[in-house]
């Protein structure tokens, strides 16, 4: 095809130069210089008034830079972040009533962890939610913590081996769920908005208790990491309706089969007082459904493999018959931590388990009937658990140090 | 006069691209209607009813060697009603290039430029059709076949990166709704398959006509099972209500996952797959509807048409959508099916019967 007219080579010029006025930027240009980045958010509610509280930790660009040596400019530093909290009647009011109070533009989507008070959970998260939902800001990856204590004091805190709060309770979650197994599975507000739409599936979201810092001095080495993460929230709906402690948690980990790694300390056979250690490195459990009528009683098989990480009792050696017997001990543990989850289930008439949920999968038919009784079916459910519990290896030495 | 010819794999990337354009958008099935879960099976049998679609778009089509809908429904029906029966399909191509530009309009102004006119965005990419299809139907094929490799990883990544994340319990209970709901969802996938008329004037510029009716089955093979995976995917990540109560469930998805503890904030690569997959739809109606309006008219050259069908195209977007909610309540089953059946089927049988009673061995027999 041949260009015949000689304005087409002008009108592209034309065109070409036009385009790069689109260079320039566009509408919805933001530089980072008129940005404050939320890396934290907290929701509360004030008990007296009955107004949103929303509390958020923004990243400060200007703060202290980790790693830099003292003395520099007389003034004293900023911290490398700032805390602003405001209220409103919705959570989306008092987020834009932040705004008043800030010289930046709050932007969410760096947000990492989002936080309930207790008495916000008290009250239902469900409003919270949906501004987290909607909002094309905040991403569904963010951490969801329930915190015991006083929510601002947690995002002032300074964590000794971090910069701000959000990374550090993010790692910390992260880190706690590798190496023990004292906080549920619900990791991201993903997770936390599919459990509660789910049938017969409880929320469980896990919990932070804040510890008391003394003093704000930053350079006291012995100083106290402000957040204990550990132990669970249970909600029925979305109500918090109690909280499960460490073995609690452990136990409805057991039950989904989602140990990564659990310390259990058993005790030495044939000695009261001496103790072992005992570390389990993978977990699977297999629940099924026994229904008969209104009548439902599951089989929970639970397999665990362990190794041996501390062992000091006296005089014993490891043979068959000393492993089998600490085989039978690991498994009554566990079978003791799920109990103890269960029951305490059974007390909060929480299904964290998701047992209404295995039904409503596996035999969907049952599940039409029982549905809507479910809530008081639920502490009426038996299960019956079986736990093979194998120790595997041993490190890197047989027999404990041999004392003369 | 010059015949501009393309190939059927060009009108496979072409098919195939529209088709996926529009799943990766608002993934009907999971969207539309209550199949929750079950969308996956929606999602596949929609291909057989979206094949009823092609075969009586396509079939015509070959039969008609060289000839475009609106030259053949002239020599089967006369002068005057063959004009006026192939109006039905030029409203079809303005009215899905409309919804398509409107929908990524939406995406773009919800999820990411709250400030950007709606206009402008919707301006824009009329404006890149425009300039593809004045440089012709072989340019848009060779754009089809650079685009198609990048599309596709695109597609293909955004699958793969969600696995690990992906909860497969979440597809059962399988059919707990019983069949109806999952054939209800099959309504809207199939409507979609309106695109396909885009054969009508497509057919005629490919090299070896016979062949597209394959092409054009296989495009919507694979674009029933991009569907059906994409449903299923994101059914598992995100869970069945919260995947079905999304405006754009695919966006959320890969905006939802976080791929290891460095790796997260991938949705790039579905906002560009659409992007460039809309590029493709929009240029393939924008050349159907002005080369269908040229012919009609009798005119030597489409190009005239195009920036005033463009502009045409932008406005009734703008005023055939009062809202987003208005949108995606023209995708509900009930409301699309009558309208978009109506448009393909009507011209469609009379045509059929023509060229059925007008068969050599039909004049035969009389």
């Amino acid at each position: 095809m041949k260009i015949s007219n000689p304005l087409v080579p002008i009108i592209a010029i034309i065109i070409l130069i036009s385009l790069t006025l689109s260079l320039s930027g566009c509408w919805d240009r933001r530089e980072p210089d008129v940005l404050g980045f939320i890396t934290m958010a907290a929701f509360d509610i004030k008990p007296d008034s009955g107004l949103f509280r929303v509390i958020v930790q923004v990243a400060n660009p200007l703060g202290e830079e980790g790693g830099q040596q003292e003395g520099g400019g007389g003034g004293g530093k900023k911290p490398p972040f700032w805390v602003v909290e405001a209220t409103g009647h919705t959570i989306y009011e008092a987020i834009k009533n932040l705004e008043v109070l800030s010289s930046r533009k709050l932007v969410w989507t760096h947000n990492e962890a989002v936080l309930f008070s207790e008495e916000l959970s008290r009250k239902g998260i469900r409003r919270v939610l949906d501004f987290l939902d909607r909002e094309r800001e905040p991403r569904p990856t963010a951490r969801p913590f329930v915190v015991q204590g006083d929510v601002r004091r947690l995002l002032e805190a300074d964590f000794p081996l971090e910069e701000t709060g959000a990374t550090a309770v993010s790692k910390q979650l992260f880190s706690i769920r590798l190496e023990r197994s004292v906080l549920p599975d619900v990791e991201s507000l993903r997770i936390l908005f599919h459990h509660l739409a789910a049938p017969g599936l409880e929320l469980i979201l896990p919990r932070i208790a804040v510890l008391e810092q003394e003093g704000k001095d930053r350079e006291k080495s012995g100083r106290i990491n402000p957040a204990r993460i550990s132990g669970a929230a249970v909600f029925r709906g979305d109500r918090l309706v109690g909280f499960l402690d460490d073995r609690e948690t452990s136990g409805y980990l057991w039950l989904k089969g989602d140990v990564s790694r659990a310390t259990l300390v058993l005790k030495c056979p044939g000695s009261e007082e001496e103790l072992l250690t005992v570390e389990v490195f993978e977990s699977d459990a297999k629940l099924e459904p026994k229904i008969e009528g209104d009548r439902v009683r599951f089989k929970a098989s639970i397999r665990a493999e362990s190794s041996i990480q501390e062992f000091a009792c006296r005089d014993l050696p490891l043979e068959e018959e000393f492993i089998n017997s600490l085989n039978r001990r690991m498994a009554i543990v566990i079978r003791n931590e799920i109990a103890m989850s269960l029951e305490k289930a059974r007390e909060l008439e929480a299904d964290v388990f998701g047992l209404g949920n295995i039904i409503y999968r596996t035999r969907p038919r049952d599940w039409k009937r029982l549905e809507e009784k479910w809530e008081e079916i639920f502490p009426a459910v038996m299960v019956d658990i079986e736990v093979e519990a194998v120790i595997r290896r041993y490190g890197l030495v047989l027999e404990p140090i041999k004392i003369r | 006069m010059f015949r501009e010819k393309i190939v059927n794999r060009q009108l496979f990337f072409f098919l195939f691209m529209q088709r996926t354009t529009i799943v990766i958008s608002f993934l009907p099935a999971l969207t539309s209607g209550r199949a929750l879960q079950d969308a996956w099976i929606s999602g596949l049998l929609a291909f057989f009813s979206s094949a009823v679609i092609i075969f009586v778009v396509g079939r015509l089509a070959v039969a008609f060697p060289g000839k475009s809908i609106i030259q053949y429904s002239q020599e089967l029906l006369g002068s005057i009603p063959g004009k006026l029966l192939p109006l039905f399909y030029l409203f079809l191509f303005l009215y899905m290039t409309a919804t398509d530009i409107r929908l990524y309009a939406e995406v773009l102004k919800t999820g990411f430029l709250p400030e950007t006119p709606i206009v402008v965005i919707m301006g824009i990419m009329m404006l890149t059709a425009v300039i593809v299809v004045y440089a012709g139907l072989e340019p848009l094929g060779r754009c089809a076949d650079i685009i198609f490799p990048v599309f596709l990883l695109m597609i293909l990544g955004s699958l793969l990166f969600p696995l690990p994340q992906a909860d497969f319990r979440n597809l059962q209970p399988v059919l707990y709704g019983g069949w109806s709901p999952v054939l209800v969802g099959a309504i809207t996938p199939t409507v979609i398959s309106a695109q396909y008329t885009n054969m009508a004037m497509l057919v005629p510029s490919v090299q070896e006509p016979q062949k597209s009716l394959g092409a054009a089955l296989w495009s919507i093979l694979f674009g029933s099972l991009v569907l059906a995976l994409f449903a299923a995917l994101a059914v598992s990540v995100l869970g069945p209500d919260e995947g079905a109560r999304a405006a754009f469930p695919v966006f959320k998805m890969i905006k939802s996952i976080r791929v290891s503890e460095f790796l997260e904030r991938i949705e790039p690569l579905v906002i560009f797959a659409w992007g460039l997959g809309l590029f493709i739809t929009n240029s393939v109606n924008l050349y159907s509807g002005s080369r269908g309006l040229s012919q009609l008219l009798g005119l030597k050259d489409n190009r005239p048409l195009l920036l005033p069908m463009a502009v045409i195209a932008v406005t009734f977007a703008i005023q055939k959508y009062r809202d987003y909610f208005e949108l995606k309540q023209f995708f509900e089953p009930e409301t699309c099916a009558p309208v978009i059946f109506f448009i393909i089927f009507f011209p469609m049988i009379i045509l059929w019967g023509a060229y059925l009673l007008r068969r050599p061995g039909n004049r035969n027999r009389r």
